[in-house]
This record gives C-alpha cells, sequence and structure tokens, in this order.
C-alpha cells in the first residue's frame, strides 16, 4: 500500500470500521511508515480537540432560562402522577422561555422533540 | 449550582442519570450543567447565530428530559445529548430555508451524490489534500483545549472550510452523528458524506498541526518510487518558520 492509498481508507481505520482484511494491510503499512503513522495521530487528535471543545461562558441569563425551562417541563410531566417525584424548585422555574430563550416550537408542546426513533441507547 | 448540584457533581455521568431517572430534578440539573457548554458550542459552530444556538441548547436538553426514562445506556448520556443537539441545530438550519426547503448541500457530481474516493465531488475538487506539514504534537488536546487561542484556532480552522465539508465534520466528528444519518440531513449520499468527511479531517489537520506540531518532530512525506518503494523527502516547514499555511 502506498501512501495515497492509505488516505482512500483513513476515515473508515480512524473510525474503527474499516474492514479486517484492508485494515492488516494499512497496519502493515502503518508498521514501516512514520509519516502516516504521525497523520493518523493528527487527525485523531484534531477530533478530540473539536470534540472536547466548550464554549468559554454561556451568554449571560442563559443558564437560568435553561434551569427554568427545564424545571417547568420537569413540573409538567410529574403533575399528573401523585406518587411521583416532588416539583423542582429550581431558580428562574417558570414558563419555558419566560426569560427570552424560549423553546422552538418542536420542544415546547413537550412532544415530538425527543431523540430519534432508534437512538436510544442500550 | 444549588448544594445538591454540587453533590451531584461528584457522580459518575452513569449515577447521576439513574438518580435524574429515579426523580432526582438536581441530578439532572447537574447533567445540564456538565454537557451545556459543550452543547452551546457544538451548536454555536453549526447554526453560527447565538440566538439559535440558545434555542437548540434548550430543544436539545428539553428532548434529553422527555426522553429520559427511556435511556439504558446511562453512561452514553453525553453521546446521546450530543447527537440530540446536533439534529436540533440542522433542523434551525432546514427552517432557515424556509417550508419545504431544498437540501442543504449540493450533491457531488454524481447524480444520486455518491461520490466514491478519490473521483470528483463537485464543489469538493478531484484529488485528496496530501498532508505536507507532518509532526507530532507539543501539547495533548486535553490540555489545549481550554486555552483561548486555541479555541480561536478551531473556529478559523473550520470556517476556512468549504460549507459542505464543515457541515459534514461538524455532523459527524462532533455531533457523533453516523454517515447515513448525516447524508439524510444534508440530501446528499453516504459516498459524498465520506469524501467531504475525508477531505475535512485532512484539512484540518494540516491547519492545526502548522500552528501545534513540533517543528523538533516533524517528519518528511514520502513519496513512492518504482514499485512503491518509499522515497524520502525534506520535511515541510510549520507556521512561523516561514512555511506557513
Amino acid at each position: 500500500m502506498r501512501c495515497e492509498e492509505l488516505l482512500r481508507w483513513i476515515n473508515d481505520y480512524v473510525d474503527g470500521t474499516l474492514e479486517p482484511g484492508l485494515c492488516r494491510e494499512l497496519e502493515g503499512h502503518l508498521a514501516g511508515c512514520d509519516p502516516c503513522t504521525v497523520v493518523i495521530d493528527n487527525i485523531r487528535r484534531t477530533i478530540t480537540l473539536y470534540r472536547g471543545d466548550e464554549a468559554v461562558e454561556l451568554p449571560p441569563g442563559l443558564r437560568e432560562r435553561l434551569r427554568g425551562a427545564l424545571a417547568a417541563r420537569w413540573r409538567e410531566l410529574h403533575a399528573s402522577s401523585e406518587a411521583g417525584p416532588a416539583a423542582p424548585d429550581a431558580p428562574g422555574s417558570g414558563a419555558p422561555g419566560s426569560g427570552g430563550a424560549g423553546p422552538p416550537e418542536e420542544a415546547g408542546g413537550g412532544t415530538g422533540s425527543g431523540p430519534a426513533e432508534g437512538d436510544r441507547p442500550g | 449550582m444549588t448544594p445538591a448540584e454540587a453533590a451531584a457533581a461528584d457522580l459518575s455521568e452513569a449515577a447521576l442519570v439513574e438518580r435524574a431517572q429515579a426523580g432526582d430534578f438536581s441530578a439532572f440539573e447537574a447533567l445540564a450543567a456538565r454537557h451545556e457548554r459543550r452543547l452551546y458550542a457544538t451548536a454555536l459552530r453549526i447554526v453560527r447565530r447565538p440566538e439559535d444556538a440558545e434555542d437548540v441548547v434548550q430543544t436539545a436538553l428539553l428532548s434529553a428530559l422527555e426522553g429520559l426514562a427511556g435511556l439504558r445506556e446511562r453512561a452514553a448520556f453525553g453521546a446521546w445529548l450530543a447527537r440530540t443537539a446536533t439534529r436540533a441545530a440542522f433542523k434551525v438550519l432546514r427552517r432557515r430555508r424556509g417550508p419545504g426547503g431544498a437540501a442543504l448541500l449540493q450533491a457531488g457530481t454524481g447524480a444520486t451524490g455518491g461520490c466514491p474516493p478519490g473521483e470528483d465531488c463537485g464543489d469538493e475538487g478531484a484529488a485528496p489534500p496530501r498532508p505536507e506539514f507532518i509532526a507530532g504534537w507539543r501539547d495533548d488536546p486535553t490540555s489545549l483545549v481550554e486555552r483561548r487561542e486555541v479555541r480561536r484556532l478551531l473556529d478559523e480552522a473550520a470556517d476556512a472550510l468549504p460549507e459542505g465539508q464543515r457541515l459534514v465534520f461538524l455532523a459527524r466528528d462532533v455531533g457523533g452523528l453516523s454517515t447515513e444519518e448525516t447524508a439524510a440531513l444534508l440530501g446528499i449520499g453516504a459516498a459524498n458524506v465520506k469524501v467531504r468527511l475525508m477531505r475535512a479531517r485532512l484539512a484540518l489537520r494540516e491547519r492545526l498541526t502548522r500552528a501545534l506540531g513540533d517543528p523538533a518532530r516533524a517528519v518528511a512525506p514520502h513519496a513512492h518510487g518504482e514499485g512503491g518503494a518509499h522515497v524520502h523527502e525534506p520535511p515541510a516547514r510549520a507556521a512561523g518558520e516561514g512555511g506557513g499555511p
């Protein structure tokens, strides 16, 4: 395998989805090729860096608005069950979006905004 | 953070999810606090408007709250939440296009959007970018991510990508969506997603390595002679050495 050919399979290799035969061939190339080994390490670090990136800080008031919206929705979900958990008393509790960051329509209705079908881990 | 949140913050992700599923709202608040900055950063990169990013974070957290009871793989809460936020962010992009809006991206030259690696992909060009500056990084990503100048570098590098590559990279590598779901969200073929992702990863790698790579650990790219034998070339130069991007 030449270095240029390795680029064709680099995605699947990094993602761990490369077919076993090709994976062995690619790793055979890596055993004798420092540049390709470093490139793959660089790519993994690049992904890790982006994936771990966090905003320096949230916009003013957003955290409180989120808490209020979550507390209000929590109370709604548990209100019908007398044996359910006590209503939370979070700071800023109130109607979702009352602080100016109201939930988009698909969230405000409380239905149809859950994780996509088939995306419930486990 | 309330005292209950503070106490919950020491718990594992799975333990917090279990508590929240049992009805402990402060545990869910602690989960939200753990992830809200990262969700906001991801959302902002996709939708680019702070007010839309706020909506995305709220949508994702409300969705997580509503879907919490069905979550069985508790340790995967963070990844599940990231995917939920990414879908919400792409929904915002589609909504901007109006009712029944067109696909977010134009497919490659293939009529179905399929674009095998190495072949032409319309705006993506033909050949994948060849790595030029190759070097181990000076620091580990976990120690880099808190640095403000590194955040600026990440923003600039992502913004410099063609839109198709940028969105695919954000959906796949940051949002954790599958190739197939990314293709469906963007209105292109799965093969096209793979090509764009490869190009995005290589382009970001090049730019970040020129800034974060250690010139003392630079290695020359290999050329190949007859029969595929390696032929050594002189190493490229890092940023600041006169050979920057």
